[in-house]
């Protein structure tokens, strides 16, 4: 253990990390008050701070910054977090580059609960921290049920995201069939099988931080334990390590992580793909470093995302679009950042294959 | 060669006839349920003897008839795009809607509705056809090189992916709460379609199936493998070449009028090699054009009439069923047998 921990917090890695640390966290920062400044009312830096410290006497500014932006910004970042921490766990146990919480169906089967529950269940039953629950249990089984069906075969890279994709689009169909049984409009279905912020507000940011804090911690903590994941399971039992009950911990961490955020802004894609290979370039691959860097740098692409999906709606002039009432779901903007990378990632891991392979 | 014919019209016989009773007992279910619904007598007059009331005769003759048609026609068109695809690409696990061919062309079709662009009806299929083909057309070009069956349906999906998130982007900045656009683009669907859309896919189902047809004798010969096929004097690349782009059109076309149905294409030709034992294409493409028709229609009834008076669109069912069936399919499927 004492050289693994040496190994995670020598000297050059520490300092590495707290760099990036403190870059991503100034990028945030910045981004933060860029989202807020900007949306259909543009405001300058100064009436920002103004209104965000409450010195402003301005009441529609204040109302526009305390009650429509920050609380979207908020959940911005804490879901980027949650999606990032899920997306870098669920790499490291499944030893595979490919999945992240919205490939490998966690998303969808959290999504599917929270649908269902909405329906069946009495509305007064189901506070926010219910939902998340139960959105928890439908992430949780949709891992065993990837995990059982992937089986003993081997978790060789390619298959298990294409089980994983599979049951995803199985589960999105049976959503967008309860969603369209209740004749739920456009909105809706998107939020819930692609993802968006739009019109988050308070509440939601209070159903999200507890969870979010809570989770997140527990998935820092776990990450020494994690790096156990990354010898293979022999040499793990060899130095009287847990590695099944650490994988199971981590796999139920990672699908809690998921389905709080998703019971929030619904299955955005790509982020927990994304953030940790990108932390990983930068910090290397041991989970004390990956995990906080993955988290933050998730954090600061949700909200980069969001920000790119609002002001593309308020720039972009095409024929036709005249009538647009929302601004982009966040999962498209995220989508359409993150498929490429995807196929960047595949192609790697083909080519890697079949060159190890033969 | 006598004995040869012999077995494979003995071969076909069964699941042809099969395949005919379920889709007469589909028909006459799908038209006679609804609101109203009419007594069996009431329908065979209606149809045979032209009696009836004006309302019922509209509603059958002019609603219910032409949607079983087009069923029939989009299922035909998509199961035998699958089976060239399917033996082109030498590999059971492609389909249109895994390829990115039913996304990109659903994207173009999309493109021109949601941004009124002046293109008229007829041109649809062609611009469906262009998106088809640049979708797959990226798929084919980032696949180069990695030899699975499976890397090829990773990175069509997440071309397909990427296209559908740029139909997301379209429709939730292009109009005010339209959900039948969703429907339409996003998950494919057969209602409020009538004969106006069977005519507008008619012409190119008379082209195409025969078109389908002609190609089957060199897809037999490609499905034995790259060398075989050169051995025995075909120029590989461009036979595939040619036959992709039969299906990619042959998806189009559906696509222009129903939007993406998922699934038949894939599902259809795996029964039809179950059900007639064999590998010939020039015998699998007519059966499973029948048997993709079969089960649309079948969809597509039970997406109307299941939840009525309410409808979904068919295209989630088949996704539903479709998806789960293939989900068992590459589960069950021997170890290795995935990646070769």
């Amino acid at each position: 253990m004492a050289d693994l921990r040496n190994a995670a917090v020598g000297a050059p890695g520490t300092r590495r990390l707290l760099w990036t640390l403190t870059v991503l966290s100034l990028l945030l920062l910045s981004l933060v008050f860029l989202h807020i400044a900007y949306g259909r009312t543009v405001m300058s830096l100064p009436e920002v701070v103004s209104a965000l410290f409450n010195w402003t006497e301005d009441a529609g500014s204040r109302h526009i910054v305390w009650n429509l932006r920050l609380p979207r910004v908020l959940i911005a970042m804490a879901a980027g977090a949650m999606l990032g921490l899920a997306g870098a766990i669920l790499q490291i146990v499944l030893r595979n580059p490919l999945v992240e919480p919205g490939l490998i169906g966690v998303s969808a089967g959290s999504v599917l609960t929270i649908v269902l529950a909405v329906q069946l269940l009495p509305a007064a039953s189901l506070s926010g921290g219910r939902l998340s629950l139960l959105a928890m249990l439908g992430g949780m089984l949709t891992v065993i049920l990837i995990y059982v069906l992937n089986g003993r075969k081997g978790n060789s890279g390619p298959r298990l995201a294409l089980t994983g994709i599979v049951v995803t689009s199985v589960l999105q169909s049976l959503t967008s069939l309860l969603l369209l049984k209740q004749q739920q409009g456009l909105a809706s279905i998107l939020l819930w099988n692609f993802g968006s912020l739009n019109g988050r507000v308070w509440t939601h940011w209070h159903t999200l931080w507890p969870w979010a804090l809570a989770l997140i911690v527990l998935a820092l903590l776990l990450a020494r334990r994690a790096a156990v994941l990354r010898f293979s399971d022999a040499t793990a039992v060899g130095l009287g390590l847990p590695a099944g009950r650490t994988k199971l911990w981590l796999l139920l961490t990672a699908a809690a992580l998921t389905a709080a955020a998703v019971s929030v802004v619904g299955a955005i894609g790509f982020i927990g793909l994304i953030g940790p290979h990108i932390a990983g370039r930068l910090v290397g691959g041991h989970p004390l470093r990956l995990f906080p860097v993955s988290a933050l740098f998730s954090a600061v692409l949700l909200t980069a995302a969001d920000w790119m999906g609002q002001s593309l709606t308020l720039t972009l002039a095409l024929p036709g679009l005249e009538h647009r009432v929302s601004s982009l779901p966040v999962g498209a903007v995220t989508t359409l950042l993150g498929a490429p990378f995807f196929l960047y990632l595949l192609r790697h891991s083909l080519v890697h294959r079949r060159s190890g392979g033969s | 060669m006598a004995g040869k014919t012999y077995t494979t019209g003995r071969k076909v016989i069964l699941p042809v006839f099969l395949l005919l009773v379920v889709l007469v007992a589909t028909a006459s279910v799908g038209l006679r349920s609804g609101t109203p619904v009419l007594g069996w007598g009431a329908l065979a007059d209606l149809l045979w003897m032209g009696g009836g009331e004006e309302l019922a005769r509209t509603i059958v003759l002019d609603i219910r008839l032409p949607r079983i048609v087009l069923g029939l026609l989009v299922g035909a068109l998509l199961s035998a795009a699958g089976t060239l695809m399917q033996g082109a690409l030498n590999n059971r696990l492609a389909g249109p809607e895994l390829l990115g061919i039913s996304a990109g062309a659903s994207f173009a079709v999309a493109a021109i509705t949601v941004l009124h662009l002046p293109i008229p009806f007829h041109l649809h299929p062609m611009l469906a056809l262009a998106g088809g083909l640049t979708g797959g057309g990226i798929v084919v070009v980032a696949a180069r090189g990695s030899k699975g069956a499976t890397g090829m349906l990773l990175v069509g999906m997440a071309v397909s992916a990427m296209l559908n998130g740029l139909l997301v982007v379209l429709i939730a900045m292009g109009t005010s709460n339209d959900v039948n656009l969703l429907y339409t683009y996003l998950l494919g669907s057969l209602a409020n379609r009538g004969w106006e859309q069977v005519l507008r896919i008619l012409p190119w189902f008379i082209v195409l199936l025969p078109l389908a047809l002609a190609l089957a004798r060199s897809v037999n010969l490609l499905q034995l493998g790259d060398e075989t096929a050169s051995g025995l004097g075909v120029k590989v690349d461009r036979a595939r070449l040619l036959v992709l782009i039969v299906s990619a059109l042959l998806v189009a076309v559906t696509v222009a009028q129903c939007g993406p149905i998922g699934y038949i294409a894939l599902l259809a030709p795996h029964l039809t090699r179950a059900l007639t034992r064999s590998q010939d294409v020039r015998l699998v493409l007519p059966v499973s054009a029948l048997c993709g028709a079969v089960l649309l229609t079948a969809a597509d009834q039970m997406a109307r009439l299941w939840l009525e008076p309410m409808e979904l669109p068919v295209g989630v069912w088949t996704t539903l069923i479709g998806g789960t069936i293939f989900l068992l399919y590459i589960v069950t499927r021997r170890g290795g047998g995935v990646h070769g």
